[in-house]
């Protein structure tokens, strides 16, 4: 551990909404609040791949557009190579900003419909003030590091299957030549066929180019794969983080144990002729959580 | 394999779209077979045709689409070329089926009870105050508590998992003799995956359901399937009981896609995957459709369509099989 300089840390990050309420409850100030991210700590060493895992509705997603920067925290702070992001100038700002990207989970909708990919790439390298000839070389190379043939650079992300407009989306990141990958459930939505090929993807990029990725997934077999430390998110908090190997053999938190059991297990995991008759009611111990998330996806932000 | 008399049998079904004043075929021949009360898993990649191959027995085609030949026998009768009439009652009271995305699936400007007692009411003969029990019970089965409550809510205001629970509720409130799933938990996290696998398993047994489950996950298809269907490029490429499949499965597709299972006893560093794309619509298919990304591939796997190997109960098409 780099006691000395941490590259990227989060201090007592937490992001509060406030929940809608009748009128009398905005006036009076009695409105509840939910935490979507309540105080996690966290520092990430750089050229590490550290892996988030969690459900829906557990943060984790909240967590990475603080570290994006996409939303403000309600309270903690965020340090990046030793100095703390709230304290940075504009030209600073701006400088993480780009440091910083995110791979969306669905780029059917996180690309542009009606712009060739050619041009969605070529928006991405303007905004960092690469333009004409010298963006052309850097597209080419953009799609060569990703995995993608030149011809798709005059194709529409319609044209495109999910995995390569997922490379798509890693392009248009790596076109800002970023420190910090945070990629949000990358490969969920894809086919297991090809989910392979993007994990690897990430990996590769982590070696050949160093960036540091923060991989967001609900998929622990996924993560447990390529990440050298993973955190295992529950209603808000941290609750377990280590290295792969420890986690999954050693789960030291019933969540993380939770987690586990649920990944399919193929014919050991056969349901047939086994009594497992309880296995498919709505967990009672886990209603006040998910209570407690839903109305966290439904609160107004404060 | 199925000695019993099938309910759903599909033979030489042929779907396709109109391209460029033409037709391409996506499904490409299949064949398939479920028994009543049997658990069959349709599995392939996506663009395979295993959810058109679905959606065609319940003839929702999507636009443009036509079954261009072969039948589609559900209890001895042929649903091809069924009236609109004759097959809308087939749809709501013989076969139902759950979707990927429940929240589009429902209405949501309905409370899930209504939606449940509209179908009901529609479909069967019941009274108001026996249909309401009915749905009670049925929102009970799926493992909603408190099912009175609940039958006021709005889907917007249930989870993701407790959607696909109303929607299995709203599937099987007619007493279908089969349900079609349609990928029901891709959607989900690992965990409510779980418990909605667990919860179509109880269910089916109570009912005594036949399922036609739909993934491209074989580790999930092997924990609830009896039988599995392996689709690749528009045709069935193996089948066989699921122990056959996982313990030997023939075909080296399906070898590759097991391989490619996210697995906890994974040793870390590369994930194993397939490499390339499937074939895209109508592009000419000369030999086994899956040779420019087999590992096994011999020269004449790209030139001549590969033989079909039998033995009892199990059935792959490849060269290499043989």
């Amino acid at each position: 551990m780099a006691e000395a300089e941490p590259f990227f840390e989060l201090r007592d990050i937490r992001k509060d909404y406030l929940l809608r309420r009748g009128l009398l409850q905005r006036f009076t100030d009695s409105a509840r609040r939910v935490s979507a991210v309540d105080g996690v700590t966290l520092a990430i060493e750089r050229g590490a791949i550290f892996g988030l895992v969690g459900e829906s509705g557990c943060g984790k997603s909240t967590l990475a557009q603080v570290i994006v920067r996409l939303i403000e925290p309600t309270s903690g702070s965020i340090v990046y190579q030793g100095r703390d992001v709230a304290s940075f100038d504009a030209a600073e700002r701006r400088a993480f900003r780009h440091a910083v990207q995110m791979v969306f989970q669905d780029t059917g909708t996180s690309l542009n419909p009606r712009k060739r990919i050619r041009v969605a790439l070529g928006e991405a390298l303007k905004a960092r003030g690469v333009a004409g000839a010298e963006a052309d070389l850097e597209i080419a190379a953009l799609m060569d590091q990703v995995g993608l043939d030149a011809v798709m650079l005059g194709r529409y992300p319609h044209e495109l299957s999910g995995g390569q407009r997922q490379r798509v989306g890693i392009a248009r990141a790596l076109a800002m030549r970023p420190e910090i990958l945070v990629a949000d459930e990358p490969v969920s939505a894809l086919d297991v066929s090809l989910q392979g090929q993007i994990v690897n993807l990430l990996r590769d990029l982590n070696e050949r180019l160093g960036v540091t990725i923060v991989l967001i997934s609900h998929d622990l077999a996924v993560v447990a794969r390529i990440c050298t430390e993973i955190g295992v998110m529950n209603a808000g908090r941290i609750v377990e983080r280590g290295a792969p190997s420890e986690v999954l053999s050693r789960p030291k938190d019933p969540y993380t144990q939770t987690l586990l059991d649920s990944v399919p297990r193929g014919l050991a995991g056969r349901k047939r002729g086994s009594g497992a008759a309880a296995a498919g009611w709505e967990p009672q111990a886990a209603e006040p959580d998910a209570e407690r998330r839903r109305s966290a996806s439904i609160a107004q932000e404060f | 394999m199925t000695q019993a008399k099938p309910l759903l049998h599909v033979d030489g079904l042929h779907i396709g779209f109109k391209i460029g004043g033409e037709w391409r075929d996506v499904v490409r021949g299949v064949n398939l077979r479920v028994a009543p009360g049997e658990v069959v898993g349709l599995v392939g990649e996506s663009g395979s045709g295993k959810s058109l191959t679905a959606l065609s027995v319940l003839q929702l085609l999507p636009r443009g689409a036509r079954i261009r030949d072969g039948r589609i026998d559900f209890e001895g009768e042929d649903l091809v070329g069924l009236s609109r009439r004759a097959m809308n009652e087939r749809r709501g009271r013989d076969i139902a089926m759950i979707f990927q995305d429940p929240l589009t699936a429902l209405n949501p400007v309905i409370p899930i009870g209504r939606q449940i007692y509209d179908s009901m009411r529609t479909h069967q003969s019941i009274g108001h105050k026996a249909a309401l029990d009915r749905i009670e019970q049925l929102l009970d089965m799926v493992g909603i508590r408190h099912p009175r409550e609940r039958m006021r809510a709005y889907p917007h205001e249930l989870s993701g998992g407790m959607r696909q629970r109303v929607m299995t509720a709203l599937a099987v409130s007619s007493n279908p003799k089969l349900l079609i799933a349609d990928e029901p938990t891709t959607a989900l996290d690992v965990t409510v995956q779980a418990q909605v696998i667990g919860m179509l398993d109880r269910i089916r047994r109570e009912l005594g359901l036949a399922v036609l489950f739909i993934s491209h996950n074989l580790d999930l298809i092997a924990e609830i399937c009896d039988r599995v269907y392996v689709m690749y490029a528009g045709k069935v490429v193996e089948s066989s009981r699921v122990e056959t499949v996982f313990m030997a499965p023939r075909h080296p597709y399906t070898r590759q896609l097991l391989r490619c299972v996210p697995r906890l006893d994974g040793e870390p560093g590369p994930m194993p995957t397939i490499p390339g794309l499937p074939p895209r619509i109508g592009e000419g298919l000369v030999g086994c459709p899956f040779a420019p990304r087999c590992e096994e591939a011999q020269a004449r796997c790209h030139t001549s369509a590969p033989p079909i190997w039998r033995s009892p109960g199990h059935v792959a098409v490849c060269w290499e099989a043989a």
